[in-house]
């Protein structure tokens, strides 16, 4: 797949919005020109709609095509909301409302055109890169090792642990080859697993000899024990790859039977009490585990955030998506008020499948999330995780984004 | 007449005596093995088993009657014959609690995730989330075969395995179907039947006005707030009905859900001395959670447990026809177990403690056994 350059993007990203944009002010233009009276009339708006949308039936252009199609779809909004209010609003009052409704409009056109800067050497400024650093450092810190990332997740932790697990667990799972060295996203029954794991070892561990470091005794869990609640063959995939799941969580398989902490474990679990020490009688240094929820979760983030060049397919469209949505939606909420009539034109698949896959492949690159942008899905074919996005959207995603529209809102005050 | 009714009294006493047994076999494991690590945690446990063992199988264990009928099934699962009596009863305890809300769908989540083979697991990943939002997407509060495949279809996959699978649980959950024929369709030319799935007409009645709302300027949107809650109560309003003719997956289902409620409800909290680092620990909210003796999860204890509860439950709600359905078999039990795991999901391990959210439907029941052992602590004293 083509290496797109961040100009190459940008440009792709502004094409539909400004096409967009550009029909909305005309019908702005349109609606102020009329007489309040001639806004009620079906019939005056219907034919402003045919004149406007008028092409020649011998030559289809594509351009031509998709501009009278959205140019229905804004009238349609403009007459549903006509037919809905018109007992209830005088003539000039409405033509007011829906003037509003298209200026306001007209301005998130611009927000998003304007948020991303074309020079690349320049993003420190753009409102996209500096809401992007807000939602990295809750979600994906960067850092030089897996223990400065694993405390900076612990850090943000008690607030926005659902949002932090939510990202690394992608709600699509087509095939995909998964290699000895990349690191896939959480399914449902690893996330179960992982859940299961921390209890083992919190309720009622066994204790080895290590075989890293001959004074300490380790915790470990059996992994049939691990195993045991599923029937029917119904983990049985986990089963084989226990081994590399225990991997990503700084935990080993020992003699093939159980599953054990590794020394790096023990460093980083260390200082945020995640396992404490007892000296036993002959000397050595007893590791007890005392986990909680997140702390292998948090492990596996740390992981996937530090070695983002080995992501899996799925695990890279699903970060991104995230961040997209959340900061597309942040800027809705923050300059659209929820009354909008044109509300929904901005979260109509046909808009968002245009405009959110080259705001994941931007937030690829190298001053954003750093992940492989040549694998963002930006086919049609595609487009339809959006809506599974969508569907399984938690209260954590809108709190974020919440935060996001106060943190806009601030800067919008400051200045 | 009167010899069913003897009978059914036997059945029950047999199984408050099942479940004393049950206890009495746990409290001797949790003797054997300490693995609490807060001091006096497992006294603690101790003292509560000896307690439950005392007091709920007396009177022919009114205090089990009392938690499953008036507290659990007045919430979740109320005796009625109307569709829109159970529907409204059990929308208006999740929404007036919104934390009874989330463990009862969190329970019922991981119940439809806990078999993966089934129609619930959907590319492994909540079916009810992408019905919720192909309603919100709607208009007029219904969805198409044909929409729900445009918004969620997966292109590697025909379009029948998709609505084969909304057809299942839109049936699952209670949803009504209505068919449309189109004797022409213009695209392909030929004839095409859609199936548009929706509420039940009473359902929708209750849902206009709360669900659907009219803004300042005029305008119908679909509130923002419709959303699993309204589908948990539809899935529990639609079996509380048609109790008499659920299968077996259902009814251990929902029984198992219920005695998870009802195990954990009656777990002691254990008290923590000031300096315990799990009370600084910014995880855990001391208002809203307690730690609990971890004990109690422990797979030979819950072994024991489980099963007698599940069948006093199963009882309660179904009398001898759900009992009879309760899998017994080894291999069921440990379907069992891993519904065990969803406890998990609405409990939290912070510093390896088990800390449980104390939510309303926790604190109704474990109040109904306080009153009783407060009243028996004074009988005795007296």
């Amino acid at each position: 797949m083509a290496r797109e350059r961040w100009e190459d993007v940008v440009a792709y990203y502004r094409t539909y919005l400004s096409l967009v944009q550009s029909l909305i002010k005309e019908s702005k233009t349109m609606i102020i020109k009329l007489e309040p009276s001639q806004i009620m009339e079906e019939g005056v708006l219907q034919e402003l709609l045919d004149k406007a949308s008028k092409r020649k039936v011998s030559k289809v252009k594509a351009i031509a095509e998709f501009n009278a199609f959205f140019l229905k779809e804004i009238f349609h909004h403009i007459f549903n909301y006509i037919e809905e209010c018109k007992e209830e609003f005088e003539p000039m009052d409405l033509k007011d409302y829906i003037v509003d409704f298209l200026e306001e409009a007209d301005q998130t056109f611009d927000i998003f055109l304007t948020m991303v800067e074309e020079d690349k050497n320049q993003q420190h400024s753009s409102l996209l890169f500096r809401l992007f650093i807000i939602l990295e450092k809750l979600l994906l810190p960067q850092g030089n090792s897996l223990e400065e990332i694993y405390n900076l997740l612990i850090q943000s932790a008690p607030e926005w642990y659902n949002a932090q697990r939510y990202v690394l667990q992608p709600t699509t799972f087509f095939r995909e080859e998964i290699g000895e060295m990349v690191i896939p996203g959480l399914s449902p029954k690893i996330y179960q697993i992982i859940n299961h794991i921390t209890s083992l070892f919190n309720l009622d561990p066994n204790f080895l000899d290590s075989d890293e470091n001959p004074d300490f005794v380790i915790p470990t869990i059996m992994i049939s024990d691990v195993f045991e609640p599923y029937i029917d063959n119904i983990a049985s995939a986990e089963e084989e790859a226990v081994k590399r799941i225990c991997e990503r969580m700084e935990l080993k398989v020992i003699m093939n039977t159980f599953i054990g902490p590794t020394s790096r474990f023990l460093e980083l679990a260390e200082p945020h009490r995640y396992i404490s020490t007892q000296t036993d009688a002959d000397g050595k240094t007893r590791w007890i585990p005392q986990l909680s929820n997140e702390t292998l979760i948090l492990l596996y983030l740390s992981r996937v955030s530090f070695r983002r060049g080995f992501l899996s397919k799925e695990l890279i469209n699903w970060i991104a998506m995230n961040f997209a949505f959340i900061i597309y939606n942040a800027i809705l909420h923050a300059f659209m008020s929820d009354d909008n009539i044109f509300y929904n034109l901005f979260l109509d698949l046909k808009t968002e499948e245009k405009i959110l896959p080259y705001l994941m492949k931007l937030l690829c690159f190298e001053n954003y999330l750093r992940l492989d942008r040549t694998k963002i899905r930006d086919s049609p074919t595609y487009r339809k995780e959006i809506f599974t996005f969508l569907g399984k959207k938690i209260e954590a995603i809108d709190k974020l984004t919440y935060f996001l529209v106060d943190e806009i809102k601030k800067e919008l005050n400051d200045k | 007449m009167e010899n069913i009714l003897t009978m059914s009294l036997d059945l029950w006493t047999e199984l408050v005596q099942n479940f004393k047994v049950g206890l009495e076999k746990s409290l001797e494991l949790i003797k054997e093995r300490d693995v609490e690590n807060i001091p006096g945690a497992r006294d603690q446990l101790v003292r509560r088993f000896e307690e439950l063992i005392r007091y709920l199988p007396r009177n022919e264990g009114d205090l089990l009657v009392k938690a499953v009928d008036e507290s659990i099934q007045n919430a979740f699962f109320p005796r009625t014959n109307d569709l829109s009596e159970a529907f409204s009863k059990i929308l208006a305890s999740l929404e007036q609690e919104p934390d009874n809300a989330y463990i009862i769908n969190e329970l019922i989540n991981g119940f439809i995730a806990s078999k993966t083979k089934s129609f619930g697991s959907f590319k492994e990943g909540p079916v009810i989330d992408r019905i919720i939002e192909g309603f919100k997407k709607s208009k007029r509060f219904r969805i198409t075969d044909y929409s729900f495949y445009a918004m969620f279809g997966d292109p590697n996959n025909p379009r029948k395995t998709l609505q084969a699978q909304l057809e299942k649980i839109a049936d699952f959950i209670g949803l009504v179907v209505e068919e449309r024929v189109i004797e022409h369709d213009l695209a392909r030319s030929e004839r095409k039947i859609i199936k548009y799935y929706t509420f039940p007409p009473e359902i929708l009645e209750i849902l206009e006005g709360s669900y659907l709302i009219s803004t300042e300027k005029g305008e119908v949107i679909i509130s923002e707030n419709f959303d699993k809650n309204v589908f948990t109560s539809l899935f529990l309003a639609h079996y509380s009905i048609q109790r008499s003719t659920l299968g077996k997956y259902k009814i251990n289902g929902i029984c198992n859900i219920f005695a998870l409620i009802l195990i954990l409800s009656f777990m002691p909290k254990v008290s923590l001395s000031e300096d315990n680092p799990i009370l600084r620990d910014p995880g855990f909210d001391g208002d809203r959670m307690s730690v609990i003796p971890k004990s109690w999860m422990r797979k030979d204890i819950l072994a024991e447990l489980i099963q007698p509860t599940i069948e006093l439950v199963a009882f309660r709600i179904g009398a001898s026809k759900w009992q009879e359905k309760i899998e017994k078999s080894d291999a069921k039990k440990r379907l069992h177990l891993q519904s065990n795991m969803l406890i998990r999901d609405v409990n939290k391990w912070v510093l390896g403690n088990l800390c449980r959210v104390e939510i309303p439907i926790f604190v109704e029941i474990s109040n109904i056994f306080q009153e009783i052992t407060v009243a028996g602590t004074s009988d005795l004293l007296d």
